[in-house]
């Protein structure tokens, strides 16, 4: 297993490989000025572009560009700003101009606040989509199996940001049943139950897919041989369901849970924004409409990883739960 | 004591061999087929080899029919489409007619699948459901261009021969029973006109009543079309009615070779005679003395990793010091003293003859 | 009444008679199916796939069900253990299992009596465990079901059935997940599974057909040793007459949901008395050694939804000239032609009819004696 883990982890480093590649070419070497962009509105002084240029290495050759971005993820390197060095910690992911500080720090500060709202819409999406699958297979071709499986294809066919911003508009503004969003520093609990509005409208939205296939991975399961023989111990019907059909059935749950997971933990960019929750995600958008290359940069290469890194996970994940696959 | 009376060897033989020999329709040589594994065990990573078929060799004459039995492992399906060059061999050589034809490109190729053509097993998963049995007919017919503009004429031709419906041309196969749609798989290998039928486990997955209508459908087209077959199959009785030689494989290896009434009748390699004494015996009830037990013991091993020298030692009553150090060659040992008769060879260090293990039928 | 089988006899000449129930001496009745009809729904209509089908399994003794696909044979077992979707399935009649009403009782009821009273045992072992799970665990967790005993005593036991059915390092094996058993090995284990609460009645359907020929005179070694140490009865399901002949004491004989011949196996097999017995017989190679062709039944079994008139064999049969007109029209009821032996078909003598060069005298005696497997 060690040497799958290995070998996996090698793969994973080509393939950030190329992803930094492909970014760093896109913005770094693209037409747009990337000092130029990096200023935007606030009408840099020649000064500072030449700062900015400087530290950022952009009158050296791209490739020299890329080796120092490369160097300062693993050592760290130095930046020059307004005159003064400043160095830039190993994982360096870059300084932005715009807010003065290291893309690092930015990322990492709101990352509670990410990671709190993927566990929690995990929580819900999982409890309610799984049962609910569960129970559509249980009662195959029955009218409930009809309207959840209809109901399920209908709500994940509505645009999410349509679902988000009307629960948004009726249960935080309208009818204020839910706490609004808080910051970090308003407290543990305002922080955390302002999370619980996000949660359960992204769980919500999420669970669709959960349901669906849930229900046809039970469907299939329960018509095996091996539930028959589980039924015919005289064991009770729950314990059929859950420890042999369900357990069976959850392998490509656990593959979708991996890549929403990725997705989850890189930031949802617009149940943040929507729900004004500040985490990675609106960071991410706000970076984008005020052209901060850096962050966004970092944003993409921290999403890469977790993509990746969620990958590996399902599958060492998978060898645990089906005991056949041996990883090699 | 044996089941077929010695004239009858001696009628079998001098039918087969009137006239001048027959030419070789197959010959295989020294035929080998590994496939290459990886398992991952803890830390260690072993790359293996599935040793599936490992040094085979016999001859098809015209109008011969070679049954091949054996039990799960021992490369009988493998060496069915090593002959059908559905696999390229790892080493040795397959000829028709004289021609090398396990080294032949696929442009090559495709002249000699007219005349060698295989039948499946299950006749639910190897017809594609979503064509018409006139389209699962056509398609032969056009690839080798045959037929051309009479094409209908000939798919109701073949209908008629294999005993179904020619008006049923339009229907799709779910509409069809499991008897019925191993006759259209029996069809399309016949509608390109081969001289050779590869029938791997034919009548297996069809009922009791519908084998016997199978095998018949089988045995009229082989007078026929004067077809040869290599039959494969685990059911002893089925291969003993429709085979002429038998071919007895294990893990890899032919282990006995001869014609029915020697394989039947006086087996001498063990193997063998696990095979026929393991095979239930309906003839119990009729006051019938009941043949002798030989019950192996255990499964059978791993074909990543034969056992040294004779690979059945591990599970035979016999086994010496020998039998782990030498492989056993395959040659003639039998007490046939009949020139006429095609070779009886066994590989085994001690080979006996049993002739109680087949039970007399009373008629 | 005897009569000469080449006349063409009118069918009231052989009105049903009452049918005779054997008491074999050896072993008391646990299983008692009477009139069972099983029913479900399709697109096309009911499919019948059981009709008033009656029999009985007794301790010590082992039961063979023999029919071909759409017999209904594995469907008349899967009710006694319950397995059928309620709601989805029709089914009447009674099934009494060592007193006990199967039909329509309670899912409570019938979770208390699989594997305690009435165990299972599957065609294909690959399939029928669960590939997740340690093989020890699974036989543990059926003991658990009807004991209240610690884990640790569970999976003794389940290490102790492992050993008894023949696996070598049983303490070793039972730590293995299936895949890391032969397909012997698999089918053991599942025995071991249906054993492990000492049932009164063991249903094996298809116990070998998945497997290797070798393998297969194992396992049935395997099920008369156990059958004889632990006295249960046993129901074997296949289609292989050979496997009845050497493992089975009585035979039911079923086609299209019905049943259409019971007796001693010995009896029925040597002499069959319905048409179809005789005609599976028959189509066996070694039925026709040394002939070109083999004799075969003509036709296909019929479709449960749209059953033929009158006898559903009536279409395949070869007798059926013999009967005339009745045999389209009117369904025969299962009558009894000898002490325990009972057979639906209008034939007015069929012993002599199928078996007209038949010695009788010797098998008349060893038909009632028992036949010690």
């Amino acid at each position: 297993m060690l040497i799958y883990i290995g070998r996996r982890i090698v793969m994973a480093i080509s393939v950030l490989l190329v992803a930094l590649v492909a970014t760093f070419l896109l913005f770094f070497a693209g037409p747009a000025d990337p000092a130029q962009s990096m200023c935007g509105e606030l009408r840099c002084s020649q000064q500072k572009l030449q700062d900015i240029r400087h530290s950022m290495r952009l009158d050296r050759p791209v490739t020299e560009q890329f080796t120092e971005y490369f160097k300062g993820l693993f050592v760290g390197r130095e930046i020059t700003q307004s005159g003064s060095i400043q160095h830039c910690s190993a994982p360096c992911l870059g300084y932005s101009f715009r807010s003065q500080r290291e893309v690092k720090g930015a990322i990492l500060d709101r990352f509670p606040t990410t990671v709190a709202l993927a566990l929690m819409a995990m929580s819900v999406f999982l409890t309610v989509g799984i049962s609910t699958g569960v129970l559509a297979a249980r009662r195959q071709g029955s009218g409930l199996d009809r309207f959840v499986v209809g109901f399920s294809q209908v709500f994940g066919a509505i645009p999410p940001y349509i679902v988000l911003l009307l629960f948004a508009l009726y249960f935080t503004v309208l009818y204020p049943i839910l706490p609004r969003t808080a910051s970090m520093s308003s407290g543990l609990w305002p922080w955390l139950s302002g999370l619980i509005a996000p949660a359960i409208v992204l769980g919500l939205v999420t669970s669709t897919g959960y349901v669906r296939y849930t229900r046809s991975s039970m469907v299939d399961s329960l018509a095996q041989d091996y539930v028959r023989t589980a039924r015919s111990k005289g064991i009770s019907e729950n314990r059929v369901v859950y420890r042999h059909a369900l357990r069976a059935a959850i392998s490509p749950v656990v593959t979708i849970l991996g890549l929403d997971m990725a997705f989850l933990l890189s930031g949802t960019l617009i149940t943040e924004k929507i729900f004004d929750v500040d985490g990675v995600g609106r960071l991410t958008i706000q970076s984008m409409f005020q052209d901060d290359l850096p962050i966004i940069m970092g944003s993409v290469l921290i999403t890469a990883f977790l993509v990746v890194t969620m990958n590996l996970v399902v599958d060492i994940a998978y060898s645990f739960v089906d005991p056949r696959v041996r990883l090699s | 004591m044996s089941i077929v009376p010695q004239d009858t060897i001696a009628t079998s033989s001098a039918t087969k061999n009137s006239g001048s020999l027959r030419a070789p329709l197959l010959e295989v040589r020294n035929l080998v087929k590994y496939f290459a594994v990886r398992e991952v065990q803890g830390l260690r990573m072993t790359h293996g080899t599935v040793k599936a078929v490992d040094d085979i060799s016999f001859t098809l004459r015209e109008g011969d029919t070679l049954g091949l039995v054996g039990e799960s492992g021992c490369g009988k399906s493998t060496t069915s489409r090593l002959i059908t060059c559905l696999y390229k061999p790892t080493e040795g050589s397959i000829l028709f007619r004289g021609q090398e034809i396990s080294t032949l490109r696929e442009k090559d190729l495709r002249p000699l699948r007219r005349e060698i053509q295989m039948i499946f097993q299950d006749p639910y998963s190897s017809l594609n459901p979503r064509q018409t049995v006139g389209a699962i007919l056509k398609t032969p017919l056009k690839v080798h261009g045959l037929a051309k503009g009479k094409e209908k004429a000939r798919i109701q031709e073949l209908l008629e021969l294999v005993g179904l419906n020619p008006e049923h041309i339009n229907r799709y196969p779910s509409e069809f029973s499991g008897g019925q749609r191993q006759r259209i798989g029996i069809a399309r290998a016949l509608a390109v006109e081969p001289k050779l039928i590869i029938a791997d486990e034919p009548v297996s997955a069809l009922d009791v009543s519908i084998q016997a209508q199978v095998m018949n459908l089988l045995a009229k087209l082989r007078k026929e079309l004067d077809l040869s077959f290599i039959f494969i199959a685990h059911d002893l009785g089925v291969i003993r009615h429709f085979c002429d030689d038998v071919a007895v494989m294990y893990l890899g290896k032919i282990v006995e070779q001869g014609n029915k009434a020697q394989i039947y009748g006086a087996p001498e390699h063990p193997y063998t005679q696990a095979l026929l004494s393991a095979a239930p015996d309906i003839n119990v009830v009729r006051g019938v003395p009941p043949k002798e037990r030989i019950r192996l013991v255990g499964d059978v091993p791993s074909p990543i990793n034969p056992p040294s020298g004779c690979r059945f030692r591990t599970r035979c009553w016999k086994a010496q010091d020998i039998c782990a150090a030498q492989e056993p060659p395959l040659e003639v040992k039998g007490t046939d003293a009949d020139p006429l008769a095609d070779p009886h060879v066994i590989a085994c260090h001690f080979p006996e003859v049993k002739t109680d293990l087949v039970a007399e039928v009373l008629v | 009444m005897s009569m000469e089988f080449d006349e063409v006899v009118p069918v009231e000449a052989a009105a049903p008679r009452p049918v005779d129930v054997i008491e074999a001496p050896m072993g008391d009745v646990v299983l008692k199916v009477e009139d069972l009809t099983v029913r479900f729904p399709s697109d096309e209509g009911p499919v019948k796939a059981v009709q008033n089908l009656s029999y009985e399994a007794r301790l010590g003794r082992t039961l063979a069900i023999v029919g071909e696909s759409g017999s209904g044979k594995s469907v008349s077992t899967m009710t006694v253990l319950g397995l059928h979707n309620p709601a989805r399935t029709f089914i009447s009649g009674s099934v009494i299992l060592d007193g006990e009403e199967i039909v329509g009782a309670s899912q409570a009821t019938m979770r208390r009596l699989r594997s305690a009273k009435v165990a299972m045992v599957f065609q294909d072992p690959q399939s029928s465990l669960h590939p997740f799970y340690k093989v020890g665990g699974q036989i543990a967790e059926a003991y658990l079901a009807h004991h209240r005993v610690s884990k640790a005593v569970a999976n003794k036991r389940a290490v102790e059935m492992l050993d008894l059915v023949g696996i070598p390092n049983p303490d070793r094996r039972a730590k293995q997940f299936p895949h890391e058993f032969s397909g012997g090995m698999r089918q053991r284990a599942m025995i071991a599974l249906g054993l492990v609460n000492d049932p009164l009645l063991l249903i094996a359907d298809e116990p070998t057909t998945a497997l290797d020929v070798t393998v297969q005179a194992q396992i049935l070694d395997l099920i008369k040793d156990l059958q004889k140490k632990f006295g249960s009865a046993v129901i074997l399901i296949t289609h292989d007459l050979a496997v009845v002949a050497e493992v089975s004491d009585d035979i039911l004989v079923m086609y299209a949901g019905r049943a259409v011949e019971r007796g001693l196996t010995k009896d029925v097999l040597a002499r069959p008395n319905h048409p179809y017995t005789w005609g599976l017989l028959e189509s066996l190679p070694s039925a026709s050694e040394n002939l070109d062709s083999l004799k075969a039944i003509k036709g296909a079994p019929p479709s449960l939804v749209h059953l033929p008139s009158g006898c559903s064999f009536h279409p395949r049969c070869a007798y059926q000239d013999l009967v005339g007109d009745a045999c389209l029209s009117q369904l025969p009821e299962l009558r009894s032609v000898a002490p325990g032996r009972l057979i639906r078909c209008h034939l007015p003598d069929p012993e002599r009819t199928l078996n007209p060069d038949a010695v009788l005298n010797d098998h008349s005696e060893t038909s009632h004696q028992e036949i010690s497997s």
